[in-house]
């Protein structure tokens, strides 16, 4: 008899349900998508439905529900924390414990009576199963990783204690080494600087990443000297005189603005030079100690390959240059490394950990399936919506849609792609993605400002056919997942003036660097998502016949959402999307819409007000 | 109605807390640092390492 299993992460950010069918993932998805609400925390009920529904069962057939964290280690953490800060706790001491002792710390029943809603009399609810934050990040890394045995890093802000733990995989095992715990984080020291530098915790994280190549790490000696001690096993103490995190509203204090020569940024006022070189510093600090952690754990555990997981593994710049390091023969990361990957790792950690089911791995494929592990909508489907929407489109023929929407590329224009099942996971993977000519110059700056609406000096990735990458880019293994950066090949860069070498902060962007300039970033480097036949055969052939017209194999890849909105999940969503902004095209299966056919678009809100800027 | 029993069970249970906090969490937190610091946070901790290892690796 098949078994099923729920996997849940919900209550803090990134809420997310998977289903495993004999230990196999079936269907994934975050909350966010389904609610329209980024990040969403609450409850991931619809999410739950959809994963149901894929797995055709009903609730009563799931086997066992494990959930990500232990609520009582985490409340014990928090009653530790304000044990140790003494007087200062006073102010969020009543409203952190007030909402501990009313929900938090309730989890299986919140759990069991969210759920009443879809059992029938008579139906029992599965049991459910808590599993430590960090034991459930390794399990998300390390079980559907190709590998028989291998290290596991995992670094993030705060589970329960642990903010860095280190593992051992071998076959159906993960053996724990050791954890750095709070409120030394790794991931909260990143968060501090995204605060400061006047993004949001949680989600600007990737836009610091971003803006770090702007920069010059002048700040790394500051930080070494006065808020990181780091020893030669890479274990670090942060000096808590310098952040507020821990009890109190924000992340950084008064004394964190002195060393850095005056407050934070505010949210949306101009970036300058301090920010850029800020976010430069602590993204050096940041490789210096993942290298220095993972290098401890070769001489540790004599492992060939390493996992990766926690927030802190979606630093794709980080993972392309422990990659580049050589340590270990292969580095792979879950693609939903955040907390939403977290109900992934919960469900197989009871399959393999808490049930000794046992495991098989090939030594090449993981058991991601390409990540697609979302809902998807037929064609029928989406017919009815056009017509219901009174859309113009047209119907192509399989055969002929991968070159129609190639030509269509290659114009110049921007096309809403909206294919097959969606992603699990922060990042579109051409699924529900924005594609764009990387050859053209102003692509960037069209992308960001005019369909995306968010800030100009955010890169974008390219897809680029898994046998033309070495091509094009300075890489010799696979990213299938957009989590490994490395440099555009210098034979396809272009010279730069002297003038243009002396250009600072924005000003670089204005620079040619390459010959697929949209996607090259002001240090050369590309967040690069390999696209391979057997994963991904549709957007594999676009991207072929793109390659056939232009010479080209690579598109530009980003995200179907605007600034602040979940990425896409419904022909409703994506019909939206397209028509509030300033994209030409839109794919959606086999339908193909031209923006200037559309019938007028009235909405009587501001829609650019709907989604919180992120 | 709801909404008020929420709003006045998440009140009192706050009033509560800031009161559990002054007379015991405080002076116990005290004497706690006096004699343990677990967390090392105020105290940086003479260590090679700032390792925890687990019972299974202990080292």
């Amino acid at each position: 008899m098949d078994q099923y299993i729920l996997g849940l992460s919900c209550f803090y950010h990134d809420s997310a349900a998977v289903v495993l069918k004999n230990g196999k993932i079936i269907a994934a998805a975050q909350e966010e998508r389904f609610t329209r609400i980024k990040q969403d925390a609450n409850f991931p009920i619809n999410a739950i439905k959809f994963c149901l529904q894929t797995a055709n069962i009903k609730l009563e057939q799931i086997s066992g529900i494990y959930y990500y964290e232990e609520p009582n280690t985490k409340f014990s953490r928090i009653i530790s924390t304000y044990l140790n800060f003494g007087l200062s706790g006073i102010k969020s001491f009543p409203s952190s414990v007030s909402s501990w002792l009313t929900k938090k710390l309730h989890v299986k029943n919140t759990i069991k009576t969210s759920l009443s809603s879809l059992l029938n009399a008579g139906e029992r609810c599965p049991e459910v199963h808590f599993i430590p934050h960090h034991e459930s990040h390794a399990a998300s890394a390390f079980y559907p990783s190709p590998f028989k045995e291998a290290a596991v890093l995992c670094i993030d802000g705060v589970g329960e204690w642990a903010t860095t733990s280190a593992w051992l995989g071998r076959d159906n095992k993960l053996e724990k080494l050791w954890e750095i715990r709070f409120p030394h984080s790794l991931g909260l020291l990143y968060s501090a600087f995204t605060y400061f530098c006047g993004f949001k915790v949680d989600s600007g994280e990737y836009k610091l990443m971003g803006l770090a190549p702007y920069g010059e790490p002048k700040y790394y000696q500051t930080i070494i000297d006065n808020l990181i001690d780091i020893k030669s096993d890479g274990s670090f103490w942060l000096n808590m005189e310098y952040f507020d995190y821990a009890i109190g509203d924000t992340m950084t204090n008064d004394k964190f603005a002195q060393l850095f020569d005056g407050p934070k940024r505010e949210p949306e006022s101009e970036l300058t030079n301090r920010e850029f070189d800020l976010a430069a510093s602590v993204q050096a600090v940041l490789e210096h100690v993942v290298y220095l952690l993972a290098k401890n754990i070769k001489q540790e555990t004599g492992a060939d390959h390493i996992c990766l997981s926690g927030g802190v593994a979606l630093n794709c710049v980080s993972n392309g240059k422990l990659e580049k390091k050589g340590l270990f023969k292969s580095v792979w990361a879950q693609p939903a490394s955040g907390d939403s990957g977290g109900s992934l790792g919960a469900a197989l950690c009871g399959w393999f950990s808490r049930q000794g089911n046992p495991r098989h791995s090939d030594g090449i494929n993981d058991q991601m399936l390409g990540g697609y592990l979302g809902s998807e909508y037929s064609d029928e489907q989406i017919e009815a919506y056009l017509n219901q929407q009174g859309a113009i489109y047209s119907r192509i023929e399989s055969s002929k849609l991968a070159p129609t929407v190639a030509n269509i590329l290659a114009q110049g224009n921007v096309v809403g792609w909206f294919q097959g099942r969606m992603e699990f996971g922060p990042r579109a993977l051409g699924g529900r993605s924005i594609l764009g000519d990387p050859r053209c110059e102003k692509m960037q700056s069209t992308m960001n400002l005019k369909i995306k609406n968010r800030e100009s000096f955010r890169p974008f990735a390219p897809s680029v056919l898994t046998e033309q990458a070495a091509n094009w880019f300075d890489m010799d293994s696979d990213s299938p997942y957009m989590l490994f950066v490395h440099p555009v090949r210098h034979d396809k860069r272009i010279a730069t003036s002297a003038g243009d070498d002396n250009k600072q902060g924005i000003e670089k962007l204005k620079v040619k660097r390459s010959e697929v300039p949209a996607i090259t970033h002001v240090d050369y480097s590309a967040r690069i998502q390999t696209v391979s036949k057997d994963r991904n055969s549709l957007y594999h052939d676009l991207i072929s016949e793109f390659y056939k017209k232009t010479d080209c194999p690579i598109v530009v890849n980003t995200s179907f959402n605007v600034r602040g909105e979940p990425i896409v999940e419904s022909p409703e969503n994506a019909y939206t999307c397209f028509m509030r902004t300033a994209m030409d095209y839109l794919v959606l299966g086999s339908f193909v819409l031209d923006k200037t056919q559309q019938p007028n678009w009235e909405e009587s809100i501001d829609w650019k007000k709907e989604f919180a800027l992120d | 109605m709801k909404n008020f029993f929420i709003f006045l069970t998440s009140s009192i249970i706050a009033l509560v807390s800031a009161v559990v906090f002054v007379v015991l969490l405080w002076p116990l937190g005290t004497v706690y640092r006096l004699v343990k610091d677990p967390m090392t946070l105020t105290r940086k901790p003479n260590s090679s390492s700032y390792k925890h290892y687990s019972t299974l690796a202990e080292k």
